[in-house]
């Protein structure tokens, strides 16, 4: 049976500004005994503000590559740290949510996270890709950019039998310092019993116009 | 004309709706031979405010649209003049269309028709203008005018609009039966300045744009929902091309409050005003009711209840 749980949130810009969540606190959330898990960037797409801009090929390569390597930090702590979903607790995950959208993350926490995981035995990542849309600044530096992925993971229980979950739709995030922050998102999880095949998430992006990997002319 | 041009005012899912329907104004020879550059103005109402938070307070947006084709701020005249108000809380907005014949004392120029406030002062002035007249606080301002209004329609890929009765009005060109119809961006700035062949002039034709605003959300909220992140293609392009002193933290939460409404949740309201006549012109008084419609928007950037 396929389980499907959504969340969104769109986080405004409250009164208070847009502080966020200490960076530092990302590098005590994930135990050794963790899979390692990366995301393969299936594409990036540069998206200038200013007049001319040219951004290198190879810089916006690098800014996808930390916006990923960021997003797959957050994913081993809200689905492959076994300390984490063994007990069903993702303090460790709010860390790489902007100050101003936690609220939202810890409400959507069943469909952010792996969720209560206590009857798995293992859980094992499956291929999983993004693609990452920057919005480039001046100076070849990036404001805020978006992330669509496709992230899946192999739940085992304690008798054998196997789960596909599976979390799929998009991240904005901006830059903190060296990191990546979430600051909205809108996500989808599903679950399946049996070794699925992680799908495209649906329905599939549309192409709209102006088209997205347009240059300034 | 250029690509990026053609999507300068494709900024925010729907904030770009208000501002591209501000274009339907006076149809005259001399103002279409003036036209020259498609332009996009985004501002802050009050410098001093700093920039105000969309968050949980209404947010009132003031969007002008000039039919000069003037680039420079200075001789800008503003024929389309709305308020939108934003309320987050409740995710509702309302649409608040001033005719531009309405007859109103503008400060430091006497008792005149609203849309010289631009062309005396710019949008400072305007702004001015109708805070004092309706006691509304105004957060935002954005300014467009024709050509911006017909690339952003093509480049929507055009709006399905429903036409509220049969037009001919042999002055704009526009003639539809009443129903639906698919426009692009000519007959769509056709129709948002049709006031011949439309049953109360001005009114009508303010009125029309409202509709055509809220067909054009209803297809930017669409857009938004199959593809959020769509927002950054709008903001990039309107940032290359846009005068905007609107940080992009702002900009984001524009696209994503608004991206968020349902058009069933957008009201249209013109203020309600009395044909009449000065000097020789056709004028539009205020009527009475008017207060009561600018005090119900001040408290709560909303017309009426949900």
């Amino acid at each position: 049976m396929l389980v499907v749980i959504a969340a969104v949130a769109y986080v405004l810009l409250k009164d208070g500004g847009t502080g966020t969540t200490a960076s530092e606190n990302r590098a005590h959330g994930i135990s050794r005994e963790t899979p390692n898990f990366s995301f393969e960037v299936r594409k990036v797409v540069v998206v200038p503000t200013l007049p001319g801009d040219k951004t290198a090929k190879e810089d916006a390569d690098a800014i996808a590559q930390s916006v990923s390597e960021d997003l797959a930090s957050f994913y081993k702590t809200a689905y492959l740290d076994p300390n984490n979903w063994s007990t069903g607790t993702y303090d460790a995950s709010w860390a790489f949510f902007d100050k101003t959208a936690v609220p939202d993350a810890k409400a959507n926490a069943d469909s952010l996270t792996l969720g209560d995981g206590s009857a798995y035995e293992t859980v094992m990542p499956k291929p999983s890709t993004t693609t990452v849309k920057i919005l480039m600044g001046s100076e070849g530096k990036s404001d805020t950019a978006a992330a669509q992925v496709t992230f899946g993971v192999l739940a085992t229980d304690k008798s054998g039998a196997q789960t596909t979950v599976a979390s799929m739709g998009q991240y904005f995030l901006r830059p903190e310092g060296k990191d990546w922050t979430i600051y909205a998102f809108r996500i989808e999880k599903s679950s399946e019993a049996g070794d699925q095949v992680v799908g495209s998430p649906s329905p599939a992006p549309k192409k709209t116009k102006p088209s997205p990997e347009s240059s300034p002319s | 004309m250029s690509r990026k041009r053609t999507i300068a005012g494709v900024i925010l899912a729907g904030l770009i709706a208000w501002a591209a329907i501000s274009v339907a104004g006076d149809a005259s020879p001399s103002h279409q031979a003036a036209a020259t550059e498609p332009f996009l103005q985004l501002g802050v109402a009050h410098p001093a405010e700093h920039y105000p938070p969309v968050g949980t307070k209404p947010i009132v947006f003031l969007v002008l649209g000039d039919s000069t084709g003037r680039t420079t701020e200075e001789s800008r005249i503003s024929d389309a003049i709305h308020l939108v108000g934003f309320n987050p809380e409740q995710n509702r907005a309302s649409i608040l269309n001033f005719p531009r014949d309405l007859w109103v004392p503008i400060p430091g120029h006497g008792t005149t028709k609203i849309n010289a406030a631009t062309e005396y002062g710019g949008a400072k002035l305007m702004i001015q203008t109708i805070e004092d007249l309706s006691g509304i606080h105004i957060d935002y301002y954005a300014e467009t005018g024709f050509s911006t209004f017909r690339t952003i329609v093509s480049d929507l890929g055009g709006v399905i609009v429903p036409v509220p009765y049969p037009i001919d009005d042999s002055h704009t060109g526009f003639n539809a039966p009443k129903g639906k119809m698919d426009m692009s961006g000519k007959v769509a700035l056709d129709f948002v300045r049709s006031r011949y062949g439309v049953p109360n002039g001005d009114f009508s034709r303010t009125e029309n744009q409202g509709i055509f605003l809220t067909a054009m959300l209803t297809k930017l909220r669409k857009q938004f929902a199959s593809n959020p992140n769509a927002v950054l293609d709008w903001i990039g392009a309107g940032l290359r091309n846009t005068e905007n002193d609107i940080p992009l933290d702002q900009l984001m939460a524009f696209s994503f409050a608004a991206g968020q409404v349902p058009s069933k949740n957008v009201n249209n309201t013109v203020v309600p005003g009395t044909i009449g006549n000065a000097g020789g012109q056709s004028i539009v008084n205020l009527a009475p009711a008017a207060d009561q419609v600018f005090a119900d928007f001040a408290k709560d950037g909303l017309i009426g209840k949900k």
